[in-house]
């Protein structure tokens, strides 16, 4: 009986921290971040024309890897988002929700895989623990500004969360494994850092578990063959010369000097006090830039997690840090580190670190925990959400690259008042493609020509000076930069006061 | 303004108590001039005041010198980890005086102990190099026991 009334706490408990942290994901989610970024834009619009023409916005049908600006983006976000506009339509919330519901998703999946391992090896206070897991990847700042817009990342890591709780499910319900490896497989599809991280991470999970597996060789060889199959389109990425666009044009080994010095550089970097602690990404897209991607009061408990894991030295500890340590990799190979989005896999590591150290002092400083730590979480929470919500939006505006929906809208009121519109490139043609709703069908039958949308024309280098004739209404748009002696007709400001555009007659 | 700061911190291996001083207007000022906005001044005196300015930026500054890249910079990847290893059997031993004089390390650049410059960093160096020995020393130990010999 007593059992039954702990479960329904736990579960009351759990639903509480769900709760909180869809307010924490979806409260003003279309103002904070103040605009989408054309990532996300050309997401959004790459969503829109699968579901209207079954083709990206290049042409190419049902492709694996999203052309777009050039970079070859993950696949699997913009088919969850082509999903998410069939309800809501192109609009910024269907790109950002499948994100926030990622990591709302995520706090239930590391509650799930805390159970479960520490039920696995017999650590204290499972329930209470992961309770605690949960409610840090709620609150977590990082997890919180990538689940706020449209970061594939945040979708690759509720697979990887979810793949390993089921791994170890499959312990003792072996067809599991299955569905553990098909998530496996779709975290590469939804984020290029998956490609490196996930393959290796499914590597250390076979040979620490490879006396359970072999004994059931038969559901372990038919899951591999399965995940082979769904990971069989996606193979040829890792050697194409699209596939291996980002990694080509981003590897560590263009930058100047030592390659290997750079290389260790770059990881140890992920582990830098001021990344975690104090300052982390220094991004503005990635963080708030004030606070660092943990919290400053986990670190005594990480400290505590690391020393009891190294102590015990179990599976559990080879897991996690394995994880941690694999986890960095991605961010490493690539020139700029510390990256908090290619870094994310290391976040719910991070969070489970933290938890054994709580759990390793909750057994005897209840009082302590109790009068001091528990309001300096609250502290540090509401001082993390006083600078996302008062601070963040103000200085990153630029980041965001706000003031270019502002500007499309403004054109799309004022269109029928005027034959064509003269653009800077600076206001990007995926805004217009995205805000406007362009057919995907006529941009694909012009060869994605972009330099000519309807009435919207861009300004190149030949065309400065347009042929115009006499009597057409024109309209022009200049970044701020871009100096003029004609009288503006309308400026667009950003969040932050700064003028973004001017618009003015030809 | 906030990312000259970090890139000056982590290229300039002397974070000190100058620095630590020299920021805190600068955080003051950013604070009212961004958050003036944000609700009543009493929250933002809750939330940035000085003294949580002074002590995040000294944890900050004192924290960068045990940090894995600082040291990683210092003494090369495997003297890291030897570093790192010797901290772990410290703690695991319970010396707590050496885990003081190790700690009390970055104290010399962070309050600017000495004006010679080459010396603090002498003094880091030495630091990292008595805890790396610890760590070599007994590592080698704990392998030998391990394989009987």
């Amino acid at each position: 009986m007593d059992d039954i009334d702990s479960m329904k706490k736990t579960y009351l408990i759990l639903l509480l921290i769900i709760i909180l942290a869809s307010c924490l994901r979806f409260f003003n989610i279309l103002k904070v971040p103040p605009s989408l970024y054309w990532d996300e834009a050309a997401i959004g619009y790459n969503a829109y024309s699968i579901l209207k023409t079954g083709k990206d916005e290049w042409g190419i049908p049902f492709p694996v890897l999203f052309k777009s600006f050039g970079d070859y983006k993950a696949p699997l976000y913009i088919y969850i988002v082509s999903l998410s506009e069939i309800v809501l339509g192109p609009t910024k919330l269907a790109v950002r929700t499948p994100s926030a519901v990622a990591g709302i998703i995520s706090v239930l999946g590391i509650f799930l895989l805390t159970t479960e391992l520490f039920m696995k090896f017999e650590i204290k206070h499972k329930d209470k623990l992961a309770l605690l897991a949960s409610f840090l990847m709620a609150t977590s700042s990082w997890a919180i500004q990538f689940s706020r817009a449209g970061f594939e990342a945040n979708v690759a890591i509720m697979l990887v969360i979810f793949g390993v709780w089921l791994f170890f499910k499959a312990i003792v319900q072996p067809r599991l494994l299955i569905l553990s490896i098909i998530l496996f497989v779709l975290s590469i599809y939804a984020y290029h850092s998956a490609k490196i991280f996930t393959p290796l991470l499914v590597f250390i999970l076979i040979i620490i578990n490879w006396h359970f597996l072999w004994g059931k060789r038969l559901i372990f060889i038919t899951s591999l063959i399965v995940g082979l199959i769904i990971f069989l389109p996606y193979i040829p990425t890792y050697f194409s010369t699209e596939g291996r666009m980002r990694i080509l044009s981003e590897n560590v080994f263009t930058l100047k000097g030592d390659a290997i010095k750079n290389l260790v550089q770059n990881y140890t970097v992920q582990f830098s006090s001021d990344f975690l602690f104090f300052k982390g990404d220094q991004e503005g897209r990635h963080s708030v830039k004030m606070l660092g991607e943990l919290y400053i009061w986990q670190l005594p408990f990480i400290l505590i997690g690391i020393y009891k894991l190294i102590k015990e030295n179990n599976k559990l500890s080879v897991i996690l840090f394995s994880w941690l340590l694999i986890g960095a990799v991605p961010a490493a190979l690539t020139r700029v580190s510390p990256h908090a989005v290619r870094g994310m896999m290391m976040l719910p590591v991070w969070e489970l670190i933290t938890v054994i150290g709580f759990g390793a002092v909750l057994s005897r400083r209840r009082l302590i925990l109790g009068l001091i730590v528990i309001p300096v979480i609250i502290f540090s929470l509401a001082l993390y959400l006083r600078i996302y919500y008062f601070y963040y939006p103000t200085i990153n505006a630029a980041d965001w690259q706000d003031g270019q929906e502002e500007t499309v809208n403004y054109l799309k009121s004022v269109e029928g008042k005027y034959d064509r519109f003269f653009l800077s490139t600076d206001l990007s043609y995926i805004y217009l493609l995205f805000y406007t709703k362009y057919d995907p069908a006529r941009l694909q039958r012009s060869n994605h020509n972009i330099s000519v949308l309807g009435k919207y024309e861009y300004f190149s280098s030949e065309s400065i000076q347009p042929k115009v004739n006499a009597n057409e209404k024109i309209l022009t748009v200049i970044p701020d930069w871009m100096g003029t002696s004609k009288q503006t007709i309308k400026d667009i400001y950003m969040i932050n006061g700064n003028r973004a555009f001017r618009i003015y007659e030809y | 303004m906030v990312t000259e700061r970090l890139e000056y911190m982590n290229t300039n291996l002397f974070c000190s108590i100058s620095w630590v001083i020299r920021d805190v207007p600068l955080q003051i000022w950013e604070a009212e001039t961004v958050g003036g906005h944000a609700g009543p001044v009493i929250l933002t005196r809750l939330f940035h005041n000085k003294i949580l300015f002074y002590l995040n930026n000294l944890s900050r500054c004192y924290l960068s010198y045990l940090s894995p890249d600082f040291i990683f910079n210092c003494v090369t990847i495997i003297g890291a980890l030897l570093v790192y290893i010797g901290i772990y059997f410290l703690v695991r031993q319970k010396k707590y005086l050496l885990i003081l004089i190790f700690l009390s390390g970055p104290l010399f650049p962070l309050l600017e102990i000495t004006n010679n410059s080459e010396f603090r960093m002498a003094v880091l160096l030495a630091d990292f190099i008595f805890v790396a020995i610890f760590g070599a020393n007994y590592l080698a130990k704990s392998v030998l026991r391990r394989n009987h010999i």
